[in-house]
């Protein structure tokens, strides 16, 4: 439909023109960035690199010299070093530097990143990882599709999940994951992501590939019944999940405002950007935690 | 209180309050069984008290036994006692069953008060003229005319009593009382067009007489002389020069009043409310000029009987159809072509108007379209008015307006493929004048709204077929009541309640599918919920006239909006104020407090049909503003220039807006697409210069502004700038008559570029992806938009009426405003790149009238 709303503005802008032109940039230096995502039961890992201006077409590259300390419970507990094992490259042969520390990353525990670089302002995140995941009363309808389970909030006014369904083809090397789109009459859960088949969305629902559901939706008793439907999950062959995430704020809200920007790509041009979250103090990226479940659907 | 009990109340309130009203004057509509003749005061009094179950209390000693002759037979009460009392000392007062006799009112220097009621009406066609302006020559006591041409004015009579009437575009006329009676009197206001050079274009004399401000008309000649874009002057891109309202992109005609948002204006046409007023993705307006008497416009101020929008009403008024003689009028331009008539049907008592206009490039390409393929796109009007008199006291209008945007393709290879996407309104109201008595008017109006647009597509290949149609609607019926009643000369009242169903469907699907071999879907998808919403309101507004040089309009609306089993009420306050410094200066002030049920769902604001209408809900409240205005009107010169200024401060809250990334998708329930509770404020200061000349008409608009939003989800709760917080624009509309027959006039526009988001640097994410880092919302200002437009046109007079050719050029200097800035890729750079849309356009067009 939008394509035909497009051809029939070009028909209008047959007098249109278009021209390069200069204009004046908000002032944005080049700001160092600092992701780390800390899974309890891991060892901390986290990566340093430098933002580029917009008008570059190059990939924003990594840093291999900045100083990492990280705090525990704002206990300082050690810096990161370089680690070959989780260097990676791209096509493009850009070197991916990976820093981390071998401590163990625990829940419920708030850690705080520090990265310093000789050319820039000093710059940190902080986040708390969080307890596993509750899942219980789990039930799977293969005919319709529904899913449904209940979540615990395991920690008042700061429970944070992200749930989505995925099947995974191991035949293939490296395994491709397939996100899966589902329905849910519930508007208070908030689905985000695009989904295709739209004839087959019944009135009043609501449908994304990722569900967020945070404290504010969690009954009195601390729990959240959730129902779903993937009326459109092929089980042949392929094997299907539901991935449970507690997370952290951060990642939440992180996983939260991507998954918006990806489906602004499917969008129409005159959509509002939106700003990725990140609570890195005076520069860009992200410091969360989050620990996965996965449930089979079979 | 329960609910639905608050409900029923407020229901039977607003049913019985006109029946009320009416019930408080009908003692006096009453016959009394009377032939024509000669009576005495006394026989006539006791023939009233007698025929009544009520009591007239008067001293006999007060009575003057004068003969009164009766020309028509069973007189009502009130024509009889009008009869007897018109006289300089006495006066009569209705109180529950009695008539009381009375002194007739005198003002502090003993001049006794008499009101002077009727109609302004066009000397030539009878047509009513609303806004008109009667007023004491020499004196700054005054009044408008209603909507339907009614005036009733309360004055002091001295012997040199003299009242203009007045109107832009119009030769005053004046009227001298012969004795200290009330009357009623008929203005006719010759047009300007109909003498044209000659005649004195009066001012606004409105604007120092009346309180009302933040309000400008636009005369349908003022209109005709503007450049016209493709050979189309419009109306909404004729108030786009006025200060304060912005277009809200290049060649749109969306608009933004006082850093509103473009759903925030309420847009009447003949008193129903419009949705859609784009042709052609906004670059034409649905009025149809040749269709329009009236163009009025309020950006503040709001007095008690508007509702249901926070920034602005736009009052647009069809031509009623001239009571005399048969007129017709027409034109061709580059891409419309449109005709109208109006004229008697029986004449001095029924009139129609009838005006119809159509593109039709579609007509001309459509031929030379390969074979097998079709294709094209058009848009149409069409107006329609009816207009009857009754009586001098009843008058019926009938109107009506429908107009289509239409796009569509079809191509036959192996199968049929066919596609195409409508818009349109269709409006129509009944209304009905009743002229109570010389104080008090009333209006009946039924109304019928409806915006609808679709998109369908159709497939059929041997024995398959499939029809997909995905179609929103808005549909909205209601009844109004507004009575006016002139009190003393000290107030006048004016009340009505209103009662609008609304029916909202944001977005339904309809499926038609069949394999021919009995596997059929027939099914309609309601992708959003539809509501249907009861909207009522109450008002009553008091103006009162505290001395010669103070008044105010005092207002309360009562607004009552139900959906979803949720109700929401507001006491809405209106007041208005205005103070004379002098016969020619006028200050003004104003508070309004607004809220709106209805919410345009948009984030291209250039147009598009795939802009929602949607209702409020149990889970989205009412928009709120409340305005706050101050400003200064003077005249010099003779009335010949006008100089206005007004600052304002708006405060909105309840604000709903896409979610970021959001955007129209017809699959998604638009609820949880949306944002709500945002703030903002908007504040500036506008200044307008207008001269009125006799040969050289037009004005100067500056306006500095600032507006604001709040979101808690965007920015992380800070303030941003609105898209179109443009801080400044400045404007130059001007025409001037060289001869008899050639008129030239030009139209010069700059403002502030629009504000948006912009990508400033990109980065790595936790999982090695690159994403975009985009400035704090709305940082970044497009370049400043700047054009001219020159209009040029030759009017010749010829045995059968007269005909016209005008020449306009869009842009004349050939400027490259932005329409949107994107960013191209040059090697390993980035570049913005900025799509301009309109560049120099000119246009031809051929007129006529008769």
């Amino acid at each position: 439909m939008m394509k035909r709303l497009f051809i029939l503005f070009l028909f209008i802008l047959f007098l249109s023109c278009e021209e390069t032109i200069d204009i004046d940039y908000p002032e944005e230096p080049t700001n160092l960035v600092l992701n780390a995502n800390l899974v309890p039961g891991d060892t901390l890992k986290a990566s340093l690199s430098l933002s580029v201006p917009f008008e570059e077409i190059r990939n924003p590259p990594y840093l291999n010299n900045g100083t990492l300390e990280v705090f525990e419970n704002n206990q300082f507990i050690g810096q990161m070093e370089f680690c070959e094992a989780y260097a990676r490259a791209f096509q493009s042969e850009d070197s991916v530097y990976i820093f981390c520390l071998n401590t163990i990353c625990k829940s419920e525990t708030s850690y705080t990143i520090k990265a310093t670089h000789s050319d820039f302002e000093t710059i940190q995140g902080t986040t708390t990882s969080p307890k596993a995941p509750v899942v219980s009363d789990f039930s799977f309808l293969p005919g319709t599709g529904q899913i449904s389970f209940t979540l615990k909030e395991h920690s008042p006014n700061n429970t944070f999940y992200v749930i989505e369904v995925i099947q995974q083809d191991s035949v293939l090397s490296p395994p491709i994951t397939y996100q899966v789109g589902v329905t849910s009459r519930d508007l208070t859960l908030e689905l985000i992501g695009s989904f295709s088949d739209v004839i087959s969305l019944p009135s009043g629902e609501t449908y994304g590939v990722k569900g967020y559901i945070s404290s504010p939706s969690f009954d009195q008793n601390g729990e959240k019944r959730v129902v779903i439907e993937a009326s459109n999950l092929a089980l042949v062959d392929i094997p299907a999940f539901l991935k449970v995430s507690s997370s952290s704020e951060s990642f939440y809200q992180f996983s939260r405002t991507k998954s918006l920007v990806t489906a602004t790509s499917l969008d129409n041009p005159f959509a509002e950007p939106y700003e990725i979250f990140s609570n890195i103090s005076n520069g860009y990226g992200i410091v969360a935690s989050y620990q996965d479940t996965f449930i089979k659907l079979e | 209180m329960d609910k639905h009990i608050l409900y029923r109340i407020y229901c039977v309130f607003l049913i019985w309050m006109p029946l009320l009203t009416f019930g408080q004057q009908g003692m006096l509509f009453k016959e009394v069984p009377l032939n024509p003749g000669r009576y005495t005061s006394s026989m006539l009094l006791d023939t009233i008290e007698s025929s009544c179950e009520c009591t007239l209390a008067y001293a006999s000693n007060d009575l003057i036994q004068e003969q009164i002759l009766l020309e028509k037979s069973n007189p009502t009460r009130e024509e009889l006692l009008e009869k007897l009392f018109n006289a300089d000392r006495l006066d009569f007062l209705v109180r529950k069953n009695k008539i009381l006799i009375v002194g007739k009112k005198k003002d502090e220097n003993g001049n006794p008060i008499i009101t002077i009621s009727g109609f302004v009406e066009d000397l030539k066609s009878r047509e009513r003229l609303i806004g008109a302006n009667i007023y004491v020559k020499g004196t700054s006591v005054g009044t408008v005319s209603n909507r339907f041409g009614f005036y009733s004015l309360s004055i002091p009579f001295t012997d040199s009593t003299i009242l203009i009437s007045d109107l832009i575009g119009y030769e005053a006329t004046t009227f001298k009382p012969a004795k200290a009676l009330s009357t009623s009197h008929r203005f006719m206001l010759l047009s300007a067009n109909e003498k044209l050079a000659e005649v004195t274009v009066v001012a606004q004399e409105s604007e120092v007489v009346n309180v009302q401000m933040s309000n400008i008309k636009i005369s349908p000649e003022e209109l005709r002389k503007m450049p016209a874009f493709l050979g189309e002057v419009d109306v909404i891109k004729a108030v786009q020069f006025l200060p304060g309202v912005q277009s809200a992109n290049e060649g749109s005609v969306n608009y933004i009043v006082r850093g509103g948002n473009p759903d925030q204006n309420l847009i009447l046409l003949d008193g129903v409310p419009v949705y859609n007023v784009s042709h052609i993705f906004g670059f034409f307006s649905v009025f149809n000029p040749d269709a329009i008497k009236n163009i009025e416009l309020t950006k503040g101020g709001f007095p008690a009987h508007f509702g249901g929008r926070l920034s602005s009403v736009l009052e647009v008024d069809m031509k009623e159809g001239d009571m005399k003689e048969y007129h017709g009028s027409g034109s061709i331009g580059i891409i419309a072509a449109k005709f109208g008539l109006e004229g008697p049907i029986i004449k001095d008592k029924t009139s129609f108007m009838f005006s119809g206009r159509r593109t039709y490039s579609d007509l001309i390409y459509r031929p030379i379209l390969a074979e097998g393929i079709d294709g094209g796109y058009y848009f149409s009007d069409l107006n329609f008015k009816l207009n009857h008199k009754f009586s001098r006291k009843d008058r019926v209008y009938l109107s009506f307006y429908n107009g289509i945007d239409k796009g569509f393709t079809q191509s036959e290879g192996s199968g049929l493929d066919e596609g195409g996407l409508k818009w349109g309104n269709y409006t129509g109201a009944l209304r009905w004048n009743h002229l109570f008595s010389e104080k008090m008017f009333g209006n009946l109006t039924a109304t019928y709204s409806r915006f609808n647009f679709e998109i369908s597509s159709a497939f059929a290949f041997d024995t398959i077929t499939s029809n997909l149609r995905y179609f929103s609607k808005i549909v909205d019926q209601g009844i109004k009541y507004d009575l006016d009643y002139i009190y003393s000369p000290k107030h006048s009242f004016r009340t009505g309640v209103s009662y609008t169903y609304h029916n909202v469907r944001p977005g339904a699907l309809v499926i038609n599918e069949s394999d021919g071999r009995g596997l059929d879907i027939d099914s309609i998808v309601d992708l959003s919920p539809a509501n249907f919403t009861h909207d009522a309101f109450l008002y009553v507004e008091d103006q009162w006239t505290v001395n010669q040089r103070l008044k105010v309009n005092t207002g309360l609306h009562l607004s009552s909006y139900f959906v979803d089993g949720e109700a929401y009420f507001a006491l809405q306050p209106r007041l208005s104020a205005r103070y004379l410094m002098s016969e020619n200066w006028a200050l003004k002030a104003s508070y309004a407090y607004m809220q709106q049920f209805i919410h345009l769902l948009t984030n291209s604001s250039v147009g598009l049909p795939t802009d929602l209408w949607v209702s409020s809900t149990g889970r989205i409240p009412p928009q709120v503003s409340q305005q706050l205005a101050i400003g200064s009107t003077n005249f010099w010169d003779n009335k010949k220039w006008e100089f206005t200024t007004e600052a304002f401060y708006k405060d909105l809250s309840g604000l709903i807006a896409y979610k970021p990334a959001a955007s129209f998708a017809p699959a998604v329930n638009w609820e949880t697409q949306v944002l709500s509770g945002g703030t903002g404020r908007a504040y500036g200061l506008e200044t307008l210069i207008r001269l009125n000349g006799s040969r050289t008409r037009g004005w100067i608009a500056y306006t500095l502004s600032k507006s604001e939003r709040e979101f808690d989800e965007i920015d992380g709760g800070n303030t941003f700038p609105f898209k179109y917080d443009r801080r400044h624009d400045f404007k130059i509309v001007l025409s001037h008559d060289f001869t008899k027959k050639f008129n030239a006039g030009f139209t010069w526009i700059y403002n502030s570029g629009l504000k948006a988001t912009i990508p400033i640097s990109t980065y790595n994410d936790l999982d090695g992806q690159t994403l975009i880092k985009y400035s704090t919302r709305n940082a970044f200002s497009y370049p400043s938009y700047h054009r001219l437009d020159v209009a040029l046109s030759w009017t010749k007079k010829t045995s059968w009426g007269q005909r016209s050719w005008g020449i306009s050029v869009y842009n004349a200097y050939n400027q490259r405003n932005p329409f949107i800035i994107y960013f191209s890729t040059f090697g390993d750079t980035r570049e913005a790149t900025q799509l301009s849309l309109l560049q120099i356009i000119p246009s031809i067009n051929y007129s006529f009238r008769f």
